[in-house]
């Protein structure tokens, strides 16, 4: 028998109960990260990218109902428990690293806490490691900074540090939540170059969660793009964007700007659906230009297969 | 070597070197009154320089000179001396009832906030009942019980009527950093609850509490001196800063320095308290200080 893979996650469904209906968030996610590999997962807001990495993690709140199977490296998760707490060498890193870092710790005592409870190092091995982790994480002044409180530093700077806090953990796989959304784009462009050198080293995995296509295109061997809670399709990333077999996929990528004057950016007419009351048949068939009345009725059952595409019509066929 | 300093970079180092700890005015005023007066107070004790109960009927109510800095009571003891004996029990009661005050209601406050439902309507309950007691009530029955001219029933008294606002604070402090991404991402981290509690939520919960408790300083100061004006706090002849002004109000027409120089130390102590508290929550970093902009 094969390996199992690092991460694989199967049905996964979330909804939250809210004061009077309930709003389905994620509604029967599979995917598998294998070690080393790196998922993208992609959509635009509210088609539960986030959602999904977060019950992986088991960081949802309280108002979440959590189903499914996840397993990491073949061994089943409780639901909803925390991966970190659960001596799992698994780290998330937050699309806003101003509001993750407490306020009134020294980063230095962050890493220095971090490595005690992770890997038992205290006094002088702490810090030595602290600082070594400051470095790899590519901050300047490293032993300098340890002593700074995290509103001293910048945007770009804090992301570093949540890396370096992540790395405290020996990640085998890294959860990384939009961690270059809150960046401008020279600094994004950084922090992206440092995770993939990060992973090369560590042969660590990654989720990564984003909405820019051209992010998922830079860091992910796969992605997997996600619509209405649900995987729509998935591909290697370079054939996924180059031939997209699902209309939203297509749409998702030629409503993404360029800088040349002349190309026409299409945006996908229409809001995503209400997903306390999600549609039957295929969820983006209202916004879909290549409609037939059977998406209306029918919908395509996700698999796990490494090239898939949701669609009754797709663009192209999309064959394992 | 090149001693010369491109312009460019000069003007990059004049614009980029603020002062990290702005010394402000205040700031340096009250430092320096609130060293001075607890500097003589603890001297004064501590070396034991002078009798303040030692009489001398021939030099009563002599007016403030170079002898007696504040002039001499009715008995003829120097006021001066009084006082900065006196300073010792209110400084010493005021600052231990309040520390005690804010470890009691932060303790309250936390677990209140972090156990949630039954505990924390029981000690909110708590909590309430002792803000509705009136205060005088309150140190009357502890007075009654522990026997007046009581150190303890005094600090009793401070404290009984201290911790219910520390708790208030705390609990509904730590019901806000609770929810914070940074405790969320603690527990990514793989820290512990109580860890995260201590490390995490505690000291982002401590600072109000701090602010408030220098302010509550100068309130039980005032209480202390208040309570023994009344007879209820420290007996005479102990000499403490309300004792002392409750001597003098007799003679307040004929002997005006008796009640008012040691008043005007008193006054003076509590603004230098604030002083300092406001300009430590202006230092970034420091105990009161404020992280960022993000309080």
């Amino acid at each position: 028998m094969a390996e199992p893979p690092l991460l694989a996650v199967r049905n996964l469904r979330v909804r939250f109960r809210m004061r009077d209906r309930m709003v389905y968030a994620v509604n029967g996610v599979s995917f598998d990260v294998e070690r080393g590999h790196t998922l993208g997962l992609v959509g635009e807001s509210g088609s539960g990218k986030s959602a999904t990495l977060r019950a992986v993690a088991g960081l949802l709140p309280g108002t979440a109902e959590l189903t499914g199977d996840v397993r990491l490296a073949g061994a089943p998760l409780e639901p909803g428990a925390i991966l970190g707490s659960a001596g799992a060498h698994v780290a998330t890193v937050f699309q806003d690293p101003a509001t993750h870092l407490n306020p009134v710790q020294k980063i230095g005592d962050a890493l220095r806490e971090t490595l005690g409870v992770r890997r038992g190092l205290t006094g002088m091995a702490a810090t030595a490691e602290a600082v070594g982790l400051l470095e790899r994480v590519e901050l300047a002044q490293a032993r300098a900074r340890m002593s700074c409180y995290p509103h001293q530093l910048s945007g770009g700077m804090r992301q570093r540090v949540m890396i370096a806090l992540a790395l405290a953990c020996d990640p085998v796989m890294l959860l990384a939540d939009e961690p270059t959304t809150a960046l401008d784009v020279t600094t994004q462009r950084k922090v992206l170059v440092l995770l993939k050198r990060l992973q090369r080293e560590t042969g660590m995995a990654m989720v990564f969660v984003s909405h820019d296509l051209a992010v998922i295109a830079d860091v992910c061997d796969a992605a997997a793009v996600m619509y209405a809670g649900s995987i729509v399709e998935r591909g290697p990333t370079q054939a996924l964007l180059a031939a997209p077999a699902h209309p939203y996929s297509d749409g998702l990528i030629r409503s993404i700007p360029t800088l040349d004057p002349d190309a026409v950016v299409t945006a996908i007419g229409g809001a995503p659906p209400d997903m306390s009351a999600p549609p039957s048949g295929c969820p983006f068939a209202p916004r879909c230009p290549r409609c037939e009345p059977d998406c209306r009725v029918y919908s395509v059952r996700a698999d796990v297969s490494p090239r898939f595409a949701a669609c009754l019509h797709p663009l192209v066929k999309a064959t394992a | 070597m090149s001693a010369v300093v491109e312009p460019r970079e000069l003007e990059f180092a004049l614009a980029a070197a603020p002062p990290r700890r702005r010394a402000h005015v205040e700031g340096i005023v009250g430092f320096a009154l609130l060293g001075t007066i607890l500097l003589a107070v603890v001297a004064v004790r501590v070396f034991q320089l002078g009798d303040p109960n030692a009489q001398n009927l021939q030099e009563a109510l002599l007016s403030p000179s170079l002898a007696h800095p504040f002039g001499t009571d009715a008995v003829g003891r120097d006021v001066f001396l009084r006082t900065l004996y006196g300073g010792w029990i209110d400084i010493l009661i005021g600052v231990s009832a309040t520390a005690v005050s804010v470890v009691i209601g932060l303790v309250v406050g936390v677990a209140a906030a972090y156990k949630g439902g039954a505990l924390d309507a029981l000690l909110m309950r708590v909590t309430d009942a002792m803000i509705a007691f009136p205060f005088l009530i309150l140190s009357f029955a502890i007075v009654t019980i522990t026997g007046p001219g009581s150190i303890l029933g005094v600090f009793l008294a401070l404290v009984a009527r201290g911790w219910p606002a520390y708790a208030r604070i705390s609990r509904g402090e730590t019901l806000v950093v609770r929810e914070h991404d940074y405790v969320l991402a603690a527990r990514t981290l793989g820290l512990g609850p109580a860890r995260i509690l201590r490390r995490h939520i505690v000291p982002n919960v401590v600072r109000p509490c701090l602010v408030l408790s220098f302010a509550d300083l100068i309130v039980n100061i005032l209480i202390i001196t208040t309570l023994s004006y009344l007879g209820l706090g420290i007996q005479p002849p102990t000499p403490e800063w309300g004792a002392i002004i409750a001597d003098g109000q007799a003679y307040i027409l004929t002997a005006w320095w008796i009640s008012t120089l040691p008043g005007i130390v008193v006054v003076l102590f509590g603004v230098s308290i604030s002083f300092v508290g406001e300009s430590l929550g202006r230092i970034e970093g420091s105990l009161l200080g404020a992280a960022g902009n993000r309080g």
